[in-house]
């Protein structure tokens, strides 16, 4: 069918043509933005950490009586804690942790080869934990060992042994390509002598900082010690087994409590913290998903409104086009024609609403600049709602009857 | 009444322009009830839009109950046609989801007037045209001569110098064209000036004056060979009278 | 004339009970999404000090070594050492002013209300309740006096007033800090804005601490810093004397200055400290400081939230989407109508009437609409609320109501205009034949 007729009727019909440009066009710069700033979510959300996230739960003890000022008091005690921890059914591993995820921040130092002169060089996280800490968390070392039992010191001080667990990127950070297993590094103010990386440790990922511009969140260095003081308390790190996590925490507070009832017990879930970590990234993803579904409902709704009345208003002419010989396909064709005509007028306007829209929005969010992939994806949704808006309206006229013609309305 | 000198008015389209009213001069005298027949598309029914001030014209001047209404703004338009002018459709013309109460109602709010009043002309005009009855019905339960008959009673209602008819007999049988052509007469008798458009030649003749109208021009019937372009209206409205 | 157009309409809107359903659907979801995601912006746009966002002064001092590498784009450490707090309040400039930091300690209740907990105490001068309009509920601040004369004087919050005291005046009453008690001299009132003014650049969406104490005790008490400390310089930190006199940065500093010539006055007198300290050997780099006012330090840590400032923007644009839509109803609507407009134009409706008619008709739509979308607001708000930290200071106040309103009533003029221009300019003869 030619379209020229079809574009000089739509001449005379200026508004319907306007208001579904207009209205496809921002439907389609919204969804491609929104589905835009929801994949780069979605990829924050479920970037892997490293951890076994849903069968982790963190304990703090807070203790408030007199006696956990005693240096040796608090160190016998953590070493009790992590054996009455261990005994619980369904723990799987259990350490003792100044570490905790999904904070946002923690603690880090530079550091750099112990060989080199370097002042200064990568920042890198950097905790302390007892020798489960790599089962405990759920970390894989990929090269060398993780920590032994001998690897500690007494009580609360620093390891003897002068070792410590290195994440991939961190290793990377420092020695480059060169194996790092062996290798002696120091914090880059020489404050603490140095020590030896004994292993790798594969993936690690822990948000530091908001914009995390320097790349710590997937740099760490861990070394053998327990950690805890009167004043700030003392952490563990729980795993348990899949779906004990609940289980686990209501028994733990309870040992725990009635080991020492001289202290506050508090318990979160790693999930929990993540969750909570993500929580924006959720409200974000939820609601334009919210969004973009009413969005193409209300706008498939709109095209069907407009449509029908468009077909209403053409009845006669149906009717006359059909008396002079207008098969049924060619009404519905030609509804089909004029619709996907219009669908790609607003389409191509959207395309640049889409572009405006998201240096907009990227100026707001960092990193959700727009694809290509989205915009040919966007367009395909679009063109697929206004063909099933247009369908139910260009049925109906298909099946107006010639007779029609030679009625008076 | 009503004056019309030289009226001239074109539709156009993108294409074409058609001589609607060519040069149409016309005088009608305060009480007079005159009837415009011609056949289709001569223009009586732009002549009575433009007498009605339901479109503009041209040129010419057209003098209305003595006030010139050639240039009128829409607002003094509306104005006019509120209060001076009633109209009489062929197709009745009701708001179908308005009752026969608040039918008559409408020109009556578009001309501002207090609850009470209005209340006492619409029952006033209802009960001239007999249909008190019917106060509470919706035009579609009426029959077409009754619907008019309401269309009739909210001309009434506003109480106009001139009442403009168009066809309104043509959706109507024997019986009831003469019901509303009696009514007609009755409200010409009490001093209201009629212009009534009509197919029919049974109806032309019930009025005072025939006018016929060709290709946009007037002829009086009583005066066959003379055409209004070439005689003065003022000559005219003197041999009338 | 209005009473009777606003008749008309009603009729109009009863008269095809699914269209309307439509229409009023279309506003009350274009209106409740647009609302809540502007609410949302809002809660983090509104001045958080009324009426003197722009005189309080966060201060910052570059006080970092010669060879101190920053983190990423920082170009000045965000809080200040102890004793550069201490100097500054010798300042006679500011009409306000305060060092704070937040310190941790355990709360000893009576044993039979509660067990011991470990609550987040915020130690500062007395100036900050005033600066940042803290509201009391009983008592008030300590006297000036004390941020001289340490006394162990204590602000709690309401609900540290209920939980301890029951919700009864306990001003004079004392509570167990650590191994030492306070005598608590102001109780405030229930207080939770959306961002805590003097806390923005650490956790800022946070609640306000519970409990309150005088800065002067700092050193007599050894108060630990609970917050972020960040250190540069490699310094023996033996004892809390030690802690104080190093380099470490761990407090916030705020001051208040009504005018540009205080401020004026202030740079100078940093300038002057700066130059002073500089002949003892400290402030390596060149000399900078900063002064920044709370709108402007919100912009500096992207506050309002990335995603909140796009939602509030794809949400108004999704109300246009809707306001679109409702060109297209009701212009097949009202053209619908042509035959009754033209009747009453021939009755003598001006076109002005006919105009105002229809858009009285299209407001009454935004308006009903717009009073169901805001309702329908308060849903997805309190979903919002339930997954942010601050969600409890995320509600619908009167400035937003208003704005809603206003919106409703935009939307519904906005889809209304164009198709009652359309149909109050059909001229009035045009009709009369047909039907």
């Amino acid at each position: 069918m030619n379209i020229g007729p079809i574009l000089r009727a739509m001449k005379h019909n200026r508004t319907r043509v306007v208001l579904i440009v207009l209205e496809i066009a921002i439907t389609f710069a919204i969804v491609t933005n929104c589905v835009n700033v929801i994949i780069a979510e979605r990829k924050k959300m479920t970037r892997p950490s490293g951890f076994d996230d849903d069968n982790i739960i963190r304990i703090h003890t807070r203790p408030f009586a007199p006696e956990f000022a005693e240096m040796s008091f608090l160190d016998t005690s953590i070493d009790a804690d992590l054996r009455l921890l261990a005994s619980i059914p369904g723990v799987r591993a259990v350490a003792n942790t100044n570490f905790q995820m999904w904070e946002g921040g923690g603690s880090s130092s530079s550091y750099v080869p112990a060989s080199s002169a370097l002042k200064d060089g990568p920042q890198i996280q950097n905790y302390f934990a007892t020798h489960g800490i790599a089962e405990t968390l759920g970390l894989k070392i990929v090269a060398g060992r993780g920590f032994r039992q001998s690897d500690h010191g007494i009580g609360t001080q620093p390891d003897p042994a002068n070792v410590a667990l290195i994440t991939r990127d961190a290793a990377r950070a420092m020695f480059g390509d060169q194996n790092p297993l062996g290798q002696a590094v120091q914090r880059a103010d020489r404050s603490l002598p140095p020590f030896t990386v004994v292993g790798i440790i594969d993936s690690f990922y822990n948000p530091y900082g908001i914009n995390d511009e320097g790349g710590m969140s997937t740099r760490a260095l861990i070394r053998p010690a327990r950690v805890g003081s009167s004043g700030n308390g003392v952490s563990y790190m729980v795993r348990t087994e899949p779906g004990a996590v609940n289980a686990v925490v209501t028994e733990a507070e309870r040992r725990l409590a009635q080991a020492n009832p001289g202290r506050v017990i508090e318990s979160e879930t790693m999930l929990g913290k993540r969750n909570r970590w993500f929580s924006g990234s959720q409200v974000v993803v939820t609601t334009m998903t919210g969004i973009i579904i009413a969005l193409i409902v209300v706008t498939a709704l709109g095209l069907l409104g407009l449509t029908s009345l468009a077909v209403a208003e053409r009845t006669k002419q149906i009717g006359t086009r059909r008396a002079l010989g207008a098969t049924r396909a060619d009404i519905l064709r030609y509804f089909l024609i004029e619709n996907w005509l219009v669908t790609t007028a607003g389409l191509a306007l959207g395309v640049v609403g889409a572009f405006a829209l998201n240096v907009l929005l990227v100026s707001q969010i960092s990193d959700v600049k727009m694809g290509w992939q989205l915009v040919v994806a966007g367009m395909v949704l679009l063109w697929l709602n206004g063909l099933a808006s247009t369908i139910p309206p260009a049925l109906r006229a298909m099946y107006i009857p010639p007779s029609i013609a030679t009625r008076s309305v | 009444m009503l004056e019309m000198k030289n009226i001239k008015k074109i539709y156009r389209t993108e294409s074409i322009e058609t001589h609607a009213l060519e040069d149409l001069s016309l005088t009608v005298n305060a009480g007079e009830f005159v009837s415009v027949t011609g056949p289709s598309g001569s223009g009586k029914t732009t002549f009575l839009n433009v007498a009605g001030l339901l479109d503009t014209f041209e040129s010419g001047t057209y003098l209305l109950d003595g006030k010139d209404v050639s240039r009128l703004s829409d607002r003094e338009m509306s104005q006019i046609r509120n209060r001076t002018i009633g109209f009489i459709f062929q197709s009745f013309n009701l708001i179908p989801d308005l009752n026969v109460f608040d039918n008559v109602d409408v020109p009556l709010r578009y001309r501002g007037l207090g609850a009470a009043e209005r209340r006492q002309r619409i029952e006033k005009a209802l009960e001239m045209v007999g249909l008190s009855a019917r106060m509470r019905h919706l035009p579609s339960q009426l029959s077409g001569g009754q619907q008019q008959r309401v269309a009739i009673a909210r001309v009434l209602a506003g109480d106009p110098k001139l009442i403009l008819a168009d066809e309104p007999t043509g959706n109507l049988d024997s019986v009831m064209t003469r019901e509303i052509m009696d009514l007609l007469e009755r409200i010409n008798g009490s001093g209201t000036t009629i212009v009534m458009v009509t197919h029919s030649p049974e109806c032309a003749e019930r009025a005072n004056r025939q006018l016929h109208v060709f290709d946009g021009r007037v002829v009086d019937l009583e005066r066959p060979r003379v055409t209004l372009v070439r005689e003065p209206g003022a000559a005219l409205s003197a041999t009338l009278q | 004339m209005f009473t009777y157009h606003l008749k008309i309409a009603v009729a109009s809107l009863r008269r095809n009970p699914v269209l309307t359903a439509l229409l009023i659907g279309g506003i009350a979801l274009g209106i409740c999404v647009s609302t809540a995601f502007v609410t949302l912006q809002h809660m983090f746009t509104q001045e958080l000090v009324p009426g003197k966002s722009d005189q309080i002064f966060y201060v910052r001092l570059d006080t970092w070594g010669k060879d101190v590498k920053r983190f990423a784009e920082q170009t000045i450490p965000d809080q200040v050492t102890y004793k550069d707090a201490a100097a500054l309040l010798r300042s006679p400039v500011p009409v306000r002013q305060t060092p704070t930091f937040i310190t941790t300690a355990f709360v000893h209740p009576d044993p039979k209300i509660a067990r011991p907990y470990q609550p987040q105490i915020r130690v500062t001068n007395s100036d900050l309740f005033e600066m940042f309009r803290i509201p009391f509920r009983y008592g008030g601040p300590w006297p000036k006096s004390v941020d001289t004369k340490p006394e162990q004087v204590i602000v709690i919050d309401h609900a540290t007033n209920a939980r301890l005291f029951g919700g009864a005046n306990s001003v004079g009453k004392t509570i167990r800090v650590g191994e030492r008690h306070f005598r608590v001299v102001g109780v405030l009132e229930r207080w939770r804005p959306p961002m805590r003014p003097y806390e923005l650049m650490r956790n800022p969406l946070g609640a306000p601490e519970p409990m309150y104490i005088p800065f002067s005790l700092t050193p007599s008490l050894e108060l630990p810093p609970a917050g972020n400390d960040s250190a540069w310089k490699n310094e023996e930190m033996d004892t809390y004397a030690q802690f104080l006199n190093s380099e470490v940065m761990w407090m916030q500093y705020w001051v208040e200055l009504p005018d540009a010539k205080a401020v004026d006055a202030y740079r100078d007198w940093l300038r002057g400290y700066i130059l002073e300290q500089k002949k003892l050997g400290r402030f390596e780099r060149p000399l900078h400081f900063e002064l920044t006012t709370i709108p402007n330090l919100l912009e500096e840590m992207r506050l309002p939230l990335d995603g909140v400032k796009a939602l509030s923007i794809v949400s108004l644009l999704f109300l246009a989407v809707c306001s679109l839509n409702l060109v297209g109803i009701l212009l097949g609507k009202f053209l619908a109508r042509i035959p009754e407009v033209s009747v009453r134009r021939a009755l003598g409706a001006s076109r002005a009437q006919i105009f105002w008619q229809h858009v009285i008709e299209c407001e009454l739509i935004g308006l009903v609409g717009g009073a169901l979308g805001i309702l329908m607001s308060l849903g997805i708000l309190s979903v919002l609320a339930r997954f942010m930290p601050n969600g409890e200071a995320l509600r619908l106040d009167g400035e937003m109501l208003l704005t809603a309103s206003f919106l409703s009533l935009v939307a519904g003029l906005i889809a209304g205009v164009y198709p009652a221009w359309r149909v109050c300019s059909v001229p009035p003869a045009m009709q009369l034949k047909v039907q």
